[in-house]
């Protein structure tokens, strides 16, 4: 393997998902304006698994797997992009120990993508499509039938199990900003932006939440329900490479190198940056190494350092919410509770 | 190697055993008539590798000539393989060629790079290549050689090719250590979350769980940084995969397993309670098998005998709560905080123990369990009983009686087991280990009894990274890619560390 290839994971949902990507060209001359096919990335490999035995089990099998195909070895990853969620929290967090371990051990910057932009971008080139008149997506659902292309711009809404009857979602909004990329079919993509944080809401108070028409591309039909007319739900499972495959099409909020800066960031990391590129991250392969003491060198929470990579929960430990009175166990409220109460 | 390894002389008696490894080992075998021909050998060197309950499970066979010694025959039973057998029967060897002042060669087949990378370990160096010298395959050897008192004396008794980094997260210390292939602790990292579950009363997992991730690499890091070793230079990695709590657990494990991944390495899932059982032989290297060891911490107090280095059995346990756990939620009760065990023994050391009587749990009973749940209830009652002055006044009193009562329990059932079983070294190790008297009272009426008692160095006792490295090197070893769906597991009994087939539960997320 002479190219440096990009890990990309997710064990956010019920799908565990890995993949391997390259991209043949280098990065943008600038990241404010990436300019049209500058991330040529492709998928060498990729592999997903419904997850029946847990997330521990899996993940890094496939990830092996996928490199014995491709006739790789670890040495061959250049980076390693992981979806942060939100989703269930011990698979977010075994696929965020996983890549920063890998991003340690192997030297290499890690990125952490959020598993909502993952699944939004599955939705853009649907609607694309349908705003193309191109024919309608695969649409099961509440609201029935497509996306009205006439109809002011939808909104975009990925979505995913929060248990407990809740779901985690994000919204995003078309903008009038084509991303330069093109579409599956050929065809140019507007560029969505996200607004807001990454929300939890339960599921029946989606429709609630939204303001206006939507797609909503959510991992499984039944998370959301009571949702109004011109609602329309497409089901996606999470893909590891729209962790970085689409990410173009994407307005994430604030400066690190996610949505559209994504690409760039990673082409930098893997292949060098050309002179201009600054995202806030070193230009160039840095060595991202343990003990590394040199100028210039990042340090732990500099993006791309394992430490970089924070779950996203949304939804604080339930210990958060009610904190036991501790001072004085024999006060009015604190009862035998606190002598049985286990551990 | 099994800590109950014995080498000795090949007898006409082990030939069966011996032919049959040797015929399991090798394409073209000796003969039996040709092995036999070793055994009593003027100038030869026939040894066996014996584990008990099993019988012969490798052996050697070298010359002695008067100028070089030669390595002609070593061979391992399949099943007993990448257990250090192979490493022993060298080491015999070549700590006799040391003495004797000797160099030695030995051939081997050069497509058999996992034996060559055992005897480049053991300072054998290729001195050159004879030509089709395998009369079966036609294959070439390569002849090594090692001169006199070569290798790296640290990497003797182990085949690990570099130092071993340990990972621990079964509750709520976010540990990393690293061990020289011999067992010697390089550095020992442990962040405590302490100060962030003291508000909540006790650990919570959750929150427990975003602590290790928010953590882990940092804390390696700085073991690796500490025992001045790089990432590249490793040659293991082990972690706690079991018992826990589960989401704690999977941080450690999947770090352990990627980082073991990421340099091809083997992985070593060790099961908490070895790891505690570890630090015995961590602070005292003499102490001396057979032993007995009480592991009492906030989640298990057990009684459990041990033979060797991954050879254990468990006496007894309790019945209800751990002895930390009664330790906290006395500490609870008493308006000590979080996580309280520590506080109560300091204010113990003020008061009267006599003052009040608690109830001992199972005092009675011959049998090697315990039971907390009364002294836990009698505390409570007492105190529910006096006044907010009463008990601001009695407090130190007690916490002193209180103490004193579950110690009791302790060193009475660790003292009885020792003596029942018959062994002369008693060990305690887990959190509760750290209390002041417990400690004392071990060492009192241990030697009173005869016996030799091992106290871990505090850093041992409660939950650290290093005695699950000290447990790793005696215990199982996956090589890649055998370890890459290992999981972790919430209640993993003594002795294993995969949960029995069917009755995975499945996860809670």
């Amino acid at each position: 393997m002479s190219e440096r290839l990009v890990l990309a994971l997710d064990g956010s949902t019920r799908v565990c998902s890995a993949a391997l990507l390259t991209s043949r060209r280098p990065a943008a001359t600038t990241v404010a304006d990436p300019g049209p096919g500058d991330a040529d990335w492709k998928v060498v490999a990729r592999r997903s698994e419904r997850d029946s035995r847990g997330q521990a089990r899996v993940l890094l099998a496939l990830v092996d797997e996928m490199l014995s195909e491709v006739g790789g070895g670890p040495r061959d990853l250049g980076a390693v992009v992981v979806g942060t969620g939100p989703g269930t929290f011990t698979g977010v967090r075994i696929a965020v120990a996983t890549g920063r371990a890998l991003g340690l051990a192997l030297a290499v910057p890690v990125l952490g993508v959020s598993t909502l932009a993952a699944l939004a971008v599955t939705g853009t080139s649907v609607l694309e499509r349908a705003a193309e008149g191109a024919g309608g997506p695969a649409v099961i659902g509440v609201g029935g039938g497509t996306v009205d292309p006439g109809a002011p711009a939808p909104l975009l809404v990925p979505v995913v199990d929060a248990r407990r009857g809740q779901v985690f979602f994000g919204v995003y909004e078309a903008t009038d900003e084509y991303s330069g990329g093109l579409g599956e079919e050929g065809q140019p993509v507007r560029r969505w932006a996200r607004s807001g944080s990454f929300g939890v809401c339960d599921r029946d108070a989606l429709g609630v939440v939204l303001a206006g028409p939507a797609l909503i591309v959510a991992e499984d039909c039944g998370l959301v329900s009571g949702l109004p007319a011109g609602t329309v739900v497409m089901t996606a499972d999470v893909q590891a490479e729209q962790l970085v495959l689409g990410q173009r099409h994407l307005d994430e909020p604030g400066e690190a190198p996610a949505g559209r800066r994504c690409e760039s960031w990673l082409s930098g990391m893997v292949y060098g940056a050309p002179a201009g590129m600054a995202c806030g991250a070193p230009t160039g392969r840095a060595s991202w190494g343990p003990g590394e003491e040199r100028a210039g060198a990042p340090r732990p929470g500099d993006v791309g350092t394992p430490e970089s990579v924070k779950p996203i929960y949304v939804r604080s430990p339930d210990a958060d919410v009610h904190i036991t009175k501790m001072r004085d166990p024999w006060a009015a409220d604190a009862g035998r509770g606190n002598l049985t109460g286990g551990r | 190697m099994p800590a109950s390894l014995v080498i000795r002389d090949m007898e006409t008696g082990d030939l069966p055993s011996v032919i049959a490894i040797e015929n399991a080992s090798f394409e073209s075998p000796w003969s039996l008539e040709m092995l036999a021909g070793e055994v009593g050998q003027r100038l030869g060197w026939s040894r066996v590798a014996v584990e008990p309950g099993i019988g012969v499970v490798g052996f050697i066979i070298g010359r002695r000539y008067p100028d070089v010694w030669h390595v002609m025959d070593l061979a391992v039973a399949p099943r007993r393989r990448r257990r250090g057998v192979g490493g022993s029967l060298l080491a015999d060897f070549l700590e006799a060629a040391d003495l004797a002042g000797m160099e030695v060669v030995l051939e081997v087949r050069q497509e058999n790079r996992e034996a060559t990378a055992l005897y480049e370990v053991w300072g054998f160096e290729v001195m050159g290549v004879r030509r089709g010298y395998y009369t079966d395959s036609g294959e070439d050897a390569l002849v090594m050689s090692r001169p006199v008192g070569a290798g790296r004396p640290e990497l003797r008794s182990e085949t690990l090719r570099g130092p071993l980094l340990a990972i621990e997260s079964s509750c709520d210390d976010s540990a990393a250590a690293v061990l020289s292939p011999a067992g010697a602790v390089l550095a020992s990292i442990s962040h405590s979350q302490d100060a962030i579950h003291e508000r909540y009363g006790g650990v919570v997992p959750e929150v427990a769980s975003r602590a290790h991730v928010e953590r882990m690499t940092a804390v390696v890091r700085e073991a690796l940084r500490q025992a001045g070793c790089g990432m590249g230079e490793l040659g293991g990695v082990a972690a706690t995969v079991g018992p826990g709590l589960i989401g704690a657990l999977l941080v450690g494990v999947q770090t352990a397993k990627a980082i073991a991944w990421s340099g091809r390495l083997p992985f070593f899932p060790v099961n908490h309670l070895h790891g505690h059982l570890a630090a015995a032989w961590l602070t005292d290297p003499m102490a001396s098998f057979p032993m007995v060891t009480l592991v009492a911490s906030g989640g298990h107090t057990l009684l459990i005998r041990v033979d060797g280095r991954n050879d254990f059995r468990l006496l007894g346990q309790t019945l209800d709560d751990a002895a930390g756990e009664a330790f906290d939620k006395g500490a609870r009760l008493l308006g000590l905080g979080y996580p309280g065990g520590r506080e109560l023994d300091q204010l113990a050391d003020q008061g009267d123990p006599k003052a009040f009587s608690f109830p001992i749990g199972l005092k009675r009973s011959s049998r090697p369990d315990f039971s907390f749940s009364g002294v836990k209830t009698a505390l409570y009652y007492l105190l529910r009983d006096m006044t907010p002055e009463e008990r601001a006044e009695r407090a130190a009193d007690v916490a002193a009686s209180y103490r004193k009562a579950i110690v009791d329990a302790l060193v009475g059932k660790a003292v009885g087991a020792a003596q029942r079983e018959r062994v002369s070294t008693l060990a305690v190790a887990g959190g509760v280990a750290a209390n002041s008297l417990l400690r004392r009272r071990l060492v009192e009426a241990g030697t009173a009894a005869g016996l030799r008692v091992v106290i871990p160095d505090l850093a041992y006792c409660t939950d650290n990274a290093a005695m699950i490295g000290a447990a790793a090197l005696g215990g199982p070893r996956l090589d890649y890619p055998a370890y890459l769906d290992v999981d972790a597991s919430a209640s993993l009994p003594l002795g294993q560390w995969r949960p029995l087939s069917g009755v995975d539960t499945p996860r809670k997320t």
